[in-house]
């Protein structure tokens, strides 16, 4: 029975989600989804985008457009049985600003892309070859929006086309702008300058390799493509890094069968604008290290973690504050007042709140055992609703359920200084005989940490913002500083498994230092050798030259740690 | 009064010159000249070298909790960016009262400026809004600028004409009164110049930052604003500035200066008194 | 040409991106839909609270670690794009990014659940004194009043955001409507354009009068003009309202609408979002009570630092001397009354190095720098380390095993 229900609310959850609904004809579909859209659509018509597809847009009352994708559904052995919306888009309301209408665009924007293009680049070539009697053509540079392209004429002169791409693989050309020079270095300079050092090495490497010319080329934002024709027929096209002035790398190449195969594709498939980011990821360009390191301090923890399984106690330092935990509730036992918690004002359940809350388990247990009360004051509600079972599970586990009061642990605001106020006026009106603060505080540490002082309770205060360590050094008792935070529960609890964490960081530390130690030694020797400028790329060559620098630039790559630290892994 | 009870003087003594101090010098403010800090300094250095037409990102994260210190810096830096004709967007992620508080700043600079009337709202600026999860939002504006700003109908106006890419944007300054500004540190990812302006007490985090170079400048608290209208003086001369250039930073810093005088002053006494009384009880 | 389609695609659309209306069908599939998750919620509790005691730590342990290890993976692996935009399969060529928004959107869901829990805390502590005749009731009561002015005041300024907002898409809608066969103008579309001629001259009045008594402050215009000029112009503001009205009134029998129609609406209906009566309670309570408190309450912060300062400044030791002085030598660097007594040495001279504001720097540049660059990794690592005790479930808590 209960296993039916399930099913039965499986079935009802695919249903709501998954399947498609099936109109019978288009009659049918156009009356249901009028339905479906009650009293929103006030028009509604098919419209054509020339992609072979089936679209219906419905105007909606608010001035949105719904479009939808239609299909046909068809059953085994090719019957149709109806159809079906494959997908719909949504467009806003026009644009109140500039007035344009996001569907009318839309549809404009898919009319230009999906009608072909009239003039295929190698139609542009033969034609063009044909209309100026040139001896030949020849490519000169990419640009940003097509490339450069020159013809040379029976008399020797030159004219240069700025070819540009009209996005559907074919080319516009402004013959009315082309520029008619007296030789081939006029011709790279009408088209800007010839392509840079590095990149004509790569150009020449790479026509030896393939046994072909450069015949193609344009420059994207973050990528510079170049086609090259082969010798025995078809295309190479190279994806190539825009920034080439370290250094040229290829990504990829692909083969097509003709230029226009080539140009139709890098339109359609694109280089896509948001492909860009996938170069900048948090660590990628910091490559293998960051993450090897990281792996490290990973590693040298879980190992310290296994050996202090095994292994007799760690020993961890005297941590005063910590210390006093018990002699501070024993004071708040004695003069009949309660003890305050604050764990910090994080914006979310994190890891510094949970070793908040952590502590104060320790400490609630302490007041379980000395029937002291407690105020657990709470910035999030997250942290609230963990700081209740935990406090519960205190109690329950002690003995003594039914001393634990529910609100003694509550969730008072999430505005910083309303909290401050509520906190403040509570130690003030309940007197507080101890007031432990421990996780993130920010400009309202000292609010809480004077008024606690007026009233004359005892402070132990632990926070990560180190901008505020001193305002708690300068009104509490005791402070945690930095790590000691962090270790508080390995000091409290004692359990090997944390003492050994608190070692494999320890480790960590010394691998730093050692670190620090081993590049001021390795850079410094570094820097006082001069630099081979045979050695360096062309521009960061010239760049020397013009400065007339000798000795490594410490703001460039050179230095040893640097060179690591950017390392590539794709 | 004995040395002893010098030594242990009621607070609210204490609360009471400060406050007489502090309406002392609003009435009646002392004007000093003002040595600008080379971290103010680098950042102004840096948006003045910028042409028209360039664009920024600024990130406004103070409330009126901490417009003690960031509406002159705000203030300030809208004054430069309208004077320069930089374009710029803004963006929240601290706090959804944040955009409110940045437009109606901007509103009242631009209503005193000369050319406020010409920098036109969607064409040289524009608030963008509050954007809920810090990391999220800082890492698609280092990734995808305009994917990331498209939801709140900013990328089809003028403002944002040729920015496809963060590093299109020729700096990314960060007003905040929190540490909002450490997500910009670990993605920023070099691609374009960042810019800090704080309350005092963050200046001790950030400015490691800046020594290495990840910022171009940090200006801090109200000293800060002070050093941003100074070199907006001295930068626009032009008489049509004049009485525009300074507003709450030199206003704030005569008050600010008497009351870190105090507090100089109540330490020194505080500590001759405790010694004082510690010699009497020797001698007793 | 760079292809920016993929960029500003619109979204595919489904239930939830449909404009919210009132229609029954919307709230009925709404209604499903919360139904359904409340019964799949509780079929998920049901489920776990059934699990044997000695399941229950493996289960929230590998749950934590599943939650953990999507960020992880996510900042660790590449996009399942290669640069150039090619497909590049890493895990069946599903990209770890688009789950973040899923998980992000569970994760806001969550607090917004806790949130209510937070809420019910506050009623029931508060509701409890005022109930139990506490002695501190008075407070709760000031609370809890609080409390629901700000909510009834922020729906009724949501309300009139919404109103704004349908008005802005009744222009947008008349807007576009006005270029089609359809036709243009609607009876609500002449009535929000009416109403919003009278608007905008009456803002202009009252600009009109705050400058002309700013004039007459500064002493540029006589006071006794300030009658005159308000008459008159307030009779050229009504007869602009007639006027405006009237084209209005032509352009509706003529199915047409203007852009300067279009413009007046659109200010008007933006008057209205900031003269309706919500806005303005909730900008009285915000802005004008709550603002100003929360910067009464920072403001206290100076009094607390000088009291905190004068009691435990002390010089008791040799290293508390040096930690004043320094202290002291970097306080009065951010004072420019204080910068001045140095100001005159030639800051590229040697003596330009005991300039207060060139020690001032040092100290903050070398001491303070590299003592903050030491505990900074220090944290970090100690979050590391906290982080993976978590993640592996090693964190066991110090009271309860």
């Amino acid at each position: 029975m209960k296993l039916n229900s399930a099913l039965g609310l499986a079935c009802l959850a695919v249903l709501m989600t998954g399947c498609q609904h099936v109109y019978k004809d288009y009659p049918e579909y156009r009356t249901e989804r009028q339905v479906e859209l009650i009293g929103r659509e006030q028009g509604d018509e098919p419209v054509d985008l020339h992609d072979g597809k089936s679209w219906h847009v419905w105007r909606l009352d608010s001035s949105q457009c719904l479009l939808d994708e239609l299909g046909a559904k068809s059953a085994a052995g090719g019957r149709s049985e109806g159809i079906v919306v494959l997908r719909t888009l949504f467009f806003d309301s026009d644009n109140e600003e500039t007035g344009d209408s996001k569907f009318n665009s839309y549809v404009q924007e898919q009319l230009n892309k999906n009608k072909p293009s009239p003039n295929p680049i190698e139609k542009y070539r033969a034609d063009r070859a044909l209309q100026l009697g040139a001896a030949s053509g020849q490519f000169l540079t990419p640009s940003a929006e097509g490339h450069f392209y020159a013809w040379q004429m029976p008399d020797g002169t030159y004219t240069v086309d700025s070819v540009s791409n009209d996005g559907k693989g074919g080319v516009v050309v402004d013959t009315s702008a082309s520029a008619s020079v007296p030789n081939l270095d006029a011709a790279y300079t009408a088209a800007g300058g010839a392509m840079t050092p590095n990149q004509l090495d790569y150009i020449q490497a790479r026509s030896a390799e393939l046994g072909a010319t450069l015949d193609w080329g344009e420059l994207h934002r973050f990528w510079l493509l170049l086609g090259f024709k082969k010798r025995g027929g078809g295309y190479t096209l190279d994806f190539l890094k825009a920034d080439t002035s370290k250094g040229v790398e290829r990504l990829r190449s692909q083969d097509f069968d003709s230029l226009n195969a080539l140009a139709l594709w890098v339109d359609q498939n694109g280089v896509k604008q948001d492909a860009a980011w996938a170069d900048n990821l948090q660590y990628r360009s910091n490559g293998w290290i960051l993450i090897g390191v990281v792996l490290l301090v990973v590693a040298s923890v879980l190992f310290n973690i296994g050996r202090a399984k095994g292994a007799k106690g760690v020993t961890i330092r005297r941590i005063n504050g910590l210390d006093q935990i018990d002699e501070a509730v024993g004071r708040a036992t004695e003069t009949a007042r309660p003890v305050l918690m604050v764990p910090g004002l994080s914006a979310q359940l994190d890891g510094i709140a949970v070793q908040a809350l952590t502590v104060f388990a320790y400490v609630v247990r302490s007041a379980a055992r000395f029937r002291t009360p407690i105020r657990l004051l709470n910035y999030n509600p997250a942290v609230y609703a963990v700081a209740t079972e935990i406090v519960r599970d205190v109690y329950l586990s002690e003995g003594v359920p039914e001393q634990f009061d529910p609100d003694s642990v509550r969730f008072v605001t999430d505005r910083q200084f309303a909290f401050a106020a509520a906190v403040a006026g509570l130690i003030q009106r309940e007197k507080v005989a101890a007031a432990f603060m421990m996780g993130d505080f920010y400009a309202e540490s000292l609010i809480f940490a004077e008024n606690a002082n007026l009233v004359g309770a005892i402070q132990v205060a632990a926070t990560t913002q180190f901008t505020q360590t001193p305002f708690f050094i300068a009104a509490c008792d005791y402070v945690l500083l930095g790590d000691e935070f962090y270790a508080a529960s390995a000091y409290l609890g004692r359990q090997p498994v944390l003492l050994g964490s608190m070692v494999g960081i320890d480790w960590a530390k010394m691998m730093f230092m050692a670190f620090v130690v081993f590049a001021v030694i390795v850079h410094s020797y570094q820097m006082t050798q001069k630099v081979d400028l045979s050695k360096l790329p062309p521009e960061t060559r010239a760049n020397y030259e013009r400065l007339h620098q000798v000795y490594p630039d410490p703001n460039k790559d050179e230095l040893f740690f640097v060179k690591m630290t950017k390392m590539k892994r794709f | 009064m004995s040395w002893e009870k010098l030594s242990t003087l009621d607070r609210r003594w204490l609360y009471l010159c400060l406050f007489v101090i502090v309406l002392w010098q609003t009435l009646m403010p002392v004007g000093v000249k003002n040595v600008v800090s080379p971290m103010s300094s680098g950042l102004f250095d840096y948006l003045n070298s910028l042409k028209e037409n360039d664009f920024v990102v600024v990130q406004s994260d103070w409330t009126m909790s901490t417009q003690g210190e960031s509406q002159g810096q705000f203030q300030a830096l809208i004054k430069l960016l309208v004077r320069k004709k930089i374009r710029f967007v803004v963006t929240s992620v601290s706090d959804a009262a944040c955009p409110d508080v940045a437009q109606a700043n901007i509103e009242e600079v631009l209503e005193k400026e000369p050319n406020g009337k010409e920098f036109q709202e969607n064409r040289y600026w524009k608030v963008a809004g509050y954007f809920p999860n810090a990391e999220n939002h800082t890492s698609g504006m280092v990734n995808n600028i305009r994917k990331e700003l498209a939801p709140k109908k900013v990328t089809k106006l003028p403002v944002m004409n040729g920015i496809d890419d963060l590093s299109d944007a020729k700096a990314v300054i960060v007003v905040t009164g929190t540490a909002s500004i450490r997500l910009w540190y670990e993605r920023m990812n070099n691609k374009t110049t960042l810019g800090l302006m704080c309350t005092a007490v963050m200046s001790g985090e950030n400015i490691p930052y800046w020594l290495s170079r990840q910022s171009v400048g940090i200006v801090i608290g109200a000293k800060g604003a002070y050093d941003f209208e100074t070199e907006l003086h001295d930068a626009f001369p032009d008489p049509k500035y004049q009485g525009l250039n300074y507003s709450t930073g030199r206003q704030y810093m005569s008050p600010l200066a008497f009351a870190l005088f105090f507090l100089v002053l109540a330490v020194v006494v505080g500590n001759i008194a405790m010694s004082q009384a510690r010699k009497a009880g020797e001698r007793q | 040409m760079l292809n920016y389609l993929a960029q500003n695609e619109p979204p595919e659309t489904n239930f939830w991106s449909i404009e919210r209306t009132t229609d029954l069908l919307y709230l009925q599939k709404l209604g499903l839909w919360i139904l359904l998750a409340m019964v799949v919620a509780g079929l998920i509790f049901f489920l776990l609270a059934r699990i044997p005691s000695n399941f229950r730590r493996p289960v929230v342990v590998g749950i934590t670690f599943l939650s953990g290890l999507v960020y992880v993976l996510q900042w660790i692996l590449p996009k399942s794009k290669a640069a150039d935009g090619s497909t590049v399969a890493l895990i069946g060529g599903w990209n770890f990014s688009e789950a973040i928004p899923v998980v992000s959107g569970v994760s806001q869901i969550l607090s917004g659940m806790l949130l209510a829990m937070g809420v019910y805390s506050i009623f029931r502590l508060h509701f409890g004194r005022v109930f139990k005749g506490h002695k501190d009731a008075f407070f709760s009561i000031v609370l809890l009043v609080s409390l629901f002015v700000m909510v009834v005041f922020g729906f009724m300024d949501n309300a009139a955001q919404e109103k704004q907002k349908d008005d802005m898409n009744l222009i947008a809608r008349v807007k576009s409507f006005r270029t089609r066969a359809v036709g243009g103008n609607t009876p609500e579309f002449r009535e929000l354009a009416m109403q919003s001629a009278k608007l905008v001259q009456w803002k202009r009045l009252d600009l009109f009068q705050r400058d002309l008594e700013e004039k007459i402050r500064k002493g540029e215009k006589d006071p006794s003009v300030f009658e005159d000029e308000m008459r008159a112009e307030r009779a050229k503001a009504e007869q602009a309202v007639r006027d405006e009205q009237a084209r209005i009134a032509a352009e509706y029998q003529q199915n047409q609408t203007s852009d300067e129609t279009l413009a007046t609406a659109r200010e008007g209906a933006q008057i209205m979002r900031e003269r309706s009566v919500g806005a303005q309670l909730f900008n009285l309570v915000f802005f004008d009570m709550y603002q100003p408190l929360e910067t009464g309450m920072f403001s206290l912060i100076a009094f607390f630092i000088l009291s905190a300062a004068f009691r435990a400044f002390r010089i008791r030791s040799i290293e508390a001397t040096i930690l004043m002085a320094t202290a002291l030598v970097v306080l009065l660097s951010f004072i420019p009354l204080a910068l001045a007594l140095t100001s005159g040495i030639d800051p590229n001279s040697f003596a330009g190095n005991f300039r207060l504001d060139s020690i001032g720097n040092w100290l903050l540049g070398t001491l303070n720098t590299s003592a903050i660059r030491g505990i900074d990794l220090g944290l970090g690592l100690g979050v590391l380390a906290m982080a993976l005790r978590i993640l592996l479930g090693l964190e066991r808590g110090v009271a309860v095993d």
